[in-house]
């Protein structure tokens, strides 16, 4: 993947490139030039054959989204007379806002971010304002202005929310057995039940990194946090004092029964990706995933014959409670351009938001659909070649057009959440593998909760 | 040291000497299992890795191996690594050996108390000082570069060098010294010339471990070396760890590629190595 | 050697006391010349960001943003009222001294066989240490695909010799993973401290241990009462190395487990760096290094004086 790195014709053909170059050289000189060292490693900010090289940093999820990057990326590069995108693709999960934050200890950001922790970054003054040339281009729902009334992040695929936290499974084995996908929570744990009965493993799920444990528990957690979207979120009411943690202990019984009793073995040591082999090596029915199309084409990939399938679980009643994505806050994602682009005459800026406006073009959305992505919301949306290719990617389509489908909203518009947020992952992780009772789990997310808001 | 020269007659092998033989050959066999493993599979294929975890290579194939340098950053990594492992060693050796006889021959309370100072530096773990350190790093402009890394190496290092200089200073003779500078050498040339030398045990020790610990570190360039840099080879195989989670057979061939330099320069230097470890030691 | 240091230039001037300081006060003035590249770049690496530390550990910075405010004790006080903190506390000790004392077991062991070698001694001194070339980063890399639940060459063994039952999930099992941890670190031979332990054993005099035998000491007493007390120092030494390497375990925490399942195989040194950098508090992350600091120093000052104690004694 990193090869996608577009290399400046200057560059040595040992596959250097010029910054590490210049680093080297910074390295073995230091002893008698710490300052030309300094010069070689902070700027950097040369042109590649009259172009202004631009880094782009996203985290590398699945195989999709990386193969989006590259695709976009290139075509972007042969096409545009001023600027050049270089890919810089890092590991997702928890390691990723590390990354960021390291990244911004650099004073080196990168034109185009990846974003997350937004609003940590926004506050200290470290992104820059994205153009009406840009916004323009896309749905107006899709995007927000911040309190001092400029966009700062625009999405990097359709805003169908958590609409891809999904149980992907096998359509054969379904057949097979008679089962069909469950309508009410009680129908999924009859499910569970009868595959288990048939004696095989229903479920897989991953908790090897830290984020993927939200596959399963964001679904069970659903309904309950989408009776609070109307009074602003259930995280923004349990900081206003109107609800509390303690509100959570149904889905996180569910939880606890659900892995108890149905998961694959060994969940606790999976990765993410991982659990596409396990499925298609029909070591379980199910698998857990956040990825939407994008796990469909993983597996496709690994197994082109693999039938595979995708289906929200329910609440009780039916409905399908997701999370819609927020478009302003901490937990907005998206693209960014960092003010660091700003400086130098803004021409890594101007760069950037050349970019943007490829990226939400309808060439580039024809791209993302052949590579197996949904492509964002533009306003051009009509003139897009959807992909329907993929196996099981009808099931997707099906699910936004599913009449008991209901977006919630669950914004959390403060800075210490993420903190929060992996913290509380962590606590239910410990609380799923049996390590500590759902009271202690309650009790100390609540703790670590109240702490967080607390430093604010 | 006349205690380390044994009786050399010769002597027949013993079965004892035979049964212990074997015990180590077992040992260095067991405990070089993961790497053994690692590098038969170098040569697998996903789908015969996922297969059989436990099968043997069918034939030579280093087709991981050439698509580890083309999709990824690796052979970027290795250069950054041997500049990292290089720049410093050349570093300590031009100052902690200085240093060291300085503070042997500053004398009074400035010589104890300048080495309590270093030598405090070993009990104070990388994780105190790495939090201030990236921003220090990163308001000079040196985060993120080889050169932060270097400097947070040498830091790192001197302790342990001073250590190692001063308690094997204390056993050489001033007189050689002293002679060189009534002959009117300056002070910077009698160490050069007349010290130094005297102190190269010592040095293929010192630069033996550091080679190894600098060329195997994970956490410093972890932390002082982001996005915008391929890392070094270990952080480099982290990334790709999570990169390339399932896909076992470049992980395996990236691991036995970060061990192939330190085995060849093992090899090269081996001689060196056992006797300056064991100067080190006995010293130590 | 201090009285020593003032008399030689005396005695080689020969002069009068006045030309005798001069003499005195350049030579010291030459040296902390020779002294200051290293120990500037020392205090600039080492002992500045300490000190740093120590009053970044009084404040709320979360390391990115600029401003940050004074909060006396408030994150020692977390600190020391979190479960979280004291599990990796446990966890440190058991890892930091349990590989001290297995691996310290091992290397005296594989020196004691190594020093019964009267051929080939040095061919089998060097493929002894083949192992630890392999760093922990590299051992716990493939350690970590070795042992993973449902593909992973330890349990299909396992598996297919038909001990399915004995197949566990190595690194994702809460009351077994600090165990599996504590395995792959002391997974070698010891290496350096193998080698330390070979040139203390072969600077025990031979004419003792001869004594000893002539005296009629068996092979165990010969051990009990001559080589074990010369190589008290070589303990010492050995231990304490060891014990400042493993309170700061952290690369095969980070690949093996980081910290899961939950907090349960987090130790110190991840744990820092978790708060530090994952979670966006310096300040509270610097306040656990200190912490950390504390233990390393008392335990080496403790371990120190209890191990020099033993050496006289014997």
């Amino acid at each position: 993947m990193r090869n996608a790195r577009a290399r400046s014709s200057a560059t040595p053909a040992r596959g250097l490139s010029r910054r590490s170059l210049m680093q080297s050289a910074g390295g073995l000189s230091i002893a008698a030039a710490v300052p030309l060292a300094l010069a070689g490693c902070g700027t950097g900010g040369g042109t590649t054959g009259g172009k202004t090289p631009i880094r782009f940093l996203y985290a590398t999820g699945d195989d999709t989204w990386n193969s989006v990057a590259k695709a976009v990326a290139d075509a972007f590069n042969a096409k545009s007379a001023t600027a050049v995108v270089e890919l810089d693709p890092l590991p997702a999960g928890t390691d990723y806002p590390t990354a960021m934050k390291t990244m911004d200890a650099t004073g080196n950001w990168p034109a185009l971010v990846d974003m997350r922790d937004t609003l940590t970054y926004l506050e200290a003054g470290k992104l820059a304002p994205i153009p009406d040339s840009v916004s323009g281009l896309l749905n107006d729902e899709v995007y927000a202005p911040a309190e001092d009334g400029d966009v700062y992040i625009v999405p990097t695929t359709a805003l169908n929310g958590e609409l891809g936290f999904n149980m992907v499974y096998d359509k054969d084995y379904f057949a097979e057995h008679g089962l069909a996908v469950p309508t009410t929570y009680a129908e999924f744990t009859a499910l569970l039940d009868a595959i288990k009965g048939n004696g095989d493993a229903p479920l897989a799920t991953a908790a090897g990194e830290i984020w993927p444990s939200d596959q399963l528990w964001k679904p069970l957690a659903a309904p309950t946090f989408a009776q609070y979207s109307e009074a602003g979120g259930f995280w923004n009411a349990v900081r206003a004092g109107d609800a509390s943690i303690e509100d959570l202990r149904e889905p996180l019984q569910r939880l606890k029964d659900i892995t108890d009793q149905y998961v694959l073995e060994g969940w606790q040591s999976t990765q993410d990706a991982q659990t596409t082999t396990l499925l298609v090596n029909r070591q379980a029915v199910m698998s857990t995933s956040s990825a939407g199309i994008g796990r469909l084409n993983d597996v496709n990939k690994v197994d082109p014959d693999f039938n595979a399938g995708i289906f929200c679980i329910p609440a009780d009643d039916g409905g399908i409670n997701v999370l819609k994505d927020d478009v302003n806050g901490d937990s907005a994602s998206g693209f960014a351009i960092s003010s660091q682009a700003e400086e130098d005459g803004g021409k890594e800026y101007d760069a950037a938001v050349e970019f943007l406006e490829f990226y939400y073009s309808v060439d580039a959305c024809n791209l993302m659909e052949e590579a197996g992505m949904i492509a964002p919301n533009v306003k051009a949306a009509d003139e897009i070649v959807r992909n329907s290719t993929i196996p099981g990617a009808g099931d997707y389509f099906a699910l936004l057009e599913n009449p008991n489908l209901k977006f919630f909203q669950n914004s959390t518009a403060w800075a210490g959440f993420s903190t929060f947020h992996t913290f509380f992952r962590q606590a239910r992780i410990e609380m799923q593998d049996g390590q500590t009772t759902i009271d202690e789990c309650i009790a100390k997310s609540q703790e670590e909760f109240d702490n967080q808001a607390e430093n604010e | 040291m006349s205690a380390l020269k044994r009786r050399k007659e010769r002597r027949r092998l013993t079965p004892g000497e035979v049964a212990v033989m074997a015990v180590l050959s077992v040992l260095v066999l067991a405990v070089s299992f993961p790497v053994l493993y690692a590098l038969l599979n170098s040569f697998r294929s996903y789908a015969e890795i996922t297969k059989d975890p436990m099968g043997l290579p069918t034939g030579l194939s280093f087709e991981n191996y050439a698509r580890l340098f083309q999709d990824t950053d690796y052979g970027e990594a290795l250069v950054n690594t041997l500049v990292i492992t290089v720049g410093t060693l050349v570093l300590l050796i031009a100052i902690v050996p200085m240093a060291a006889w300085g503070i042997e021959r500053i004398g009074g309370r400035s010589s104890r108390w300048l080495y309590l100072l270093f030598i405090a530096g070993l009990m104070i773990p990388f994780q105190v000082r790495m939090i201030p350190l990236v921003s220090s790093m990163n308001q000079v402009g040196l985060y993120s570069t080889l050169t932060g890394v270097i400097l947070v190496h040498l830091g790192g290092a001197a302790s342990f060098g001073i250590l190692l200089y001063c308690s094997f200073i204390k056993g050489v003779p001033r007189e050689v010294e002293e002679a060189a500078e009534v002959d009117g050498a300056g002070k910077l040339r009698t160490f050069w010339h007349i010290v130094f030398p005297m102190l190269l045990p010592v040095t293929s020790a010192f630069v033996i471990i550091q080679a190894l610990s600098l060329w195997n570190d994970f956490f410093i360039p972890l932390v002082f070396l982001d996005s915008s840099s391929a890392g070094t080879i270990n952080v480099a195989l982290s990334r790709m760890v999570g990169l390339l989670t399932s896909q076992w057979e470049l992980i395996y061939t990236g691991a036995i590629l970060a061990i192939v330099p330190s085995v060849v320069l093992f090899a090269a230097f081996q001689r060196y190595f056992i006797k300056g470890m064991s100067i080190g030691a006995v010293k130590g | 050697m201090t009285s020593q240091l003032a008399e030689r230039p005396a005695a080689l001037t020969g002069g009068r006391a006045p030309a005798r300081a001069r003499r005195l006060t350049r030579h010291r003035a030459v040296m902390l010349l020779f002294i200051a590249p290293a120990l500037i770049v020392y205090v600039l690496m080492v002992i500045a960001p300490s000190i740093q530390s120590i009053q970044l550990s009084l404040t709320d910075w979360d390391g990115i943003n600029p401003a940050y405010e004074y909060v006396g004790f408030a994150n020692y006080q977390d600190i020391l009222s979190s479960d979280r903190f004291w599990n990796a506390t446990k966890n440190t000790l058991i890892l930091g001294l349990g590989s001290a004392v297995i691996v310290n077991a091992i290397a005296l062991g594989v020196a004691l066989l190594l020093d019964k070698l009267h051929h080939a001694q040095g061919f089998f001194r060097t493929i002894v240490y083949l192992p630890a070339l392999v760093s922990g980063f590299i051992a716990a890399t493939i350690w970590k695909y070795m042992l993973n639940f449902n593909f992973g060459a330890v349990n299909t063994i396992l598996r297919d010799l038909g001990f399915g039952d004995a197949a566990m999930d190595w690194l994702g099992d809460n009351e077994i993973v600090v165990g599996v941890l504590l395995f792959i670190i002391c997974f070698t031979l010891g290496g350096n401290t193998t080698l330390i332990y070979l040139a203390n054993l072969q600077s025990v005099p031979q004419d003792l241990v001869e004594a000893a035998k002539i005296d009629g000491a068996s092979r165990g007493q010969v051990f009990r009462y001559v080589t074990w007390p010369m190589l008290a120092g070589a303990v010492t030494v050995n231990m304490t190395l060891m014990m400042i390497a493993g309170w700061t375990i952290f690369d095969q925490v980070m690949v093996l487990t980081a910290g899961g399942p939950g907090f349960v195989s987090e130790t110190m040194a991840f744990f820092i760096y978790k708060v530090g950098f994952g979670e966006y508090r310096a300040g509270y992350g610097s306040a656990a290094a200190i912490v950390l600091f504390i233990v390393v120093m008392a335990t080496t000052v403790l371990a120190n004086k209890y191990m020099r104690s033993r050496e006289v004694q014997a």
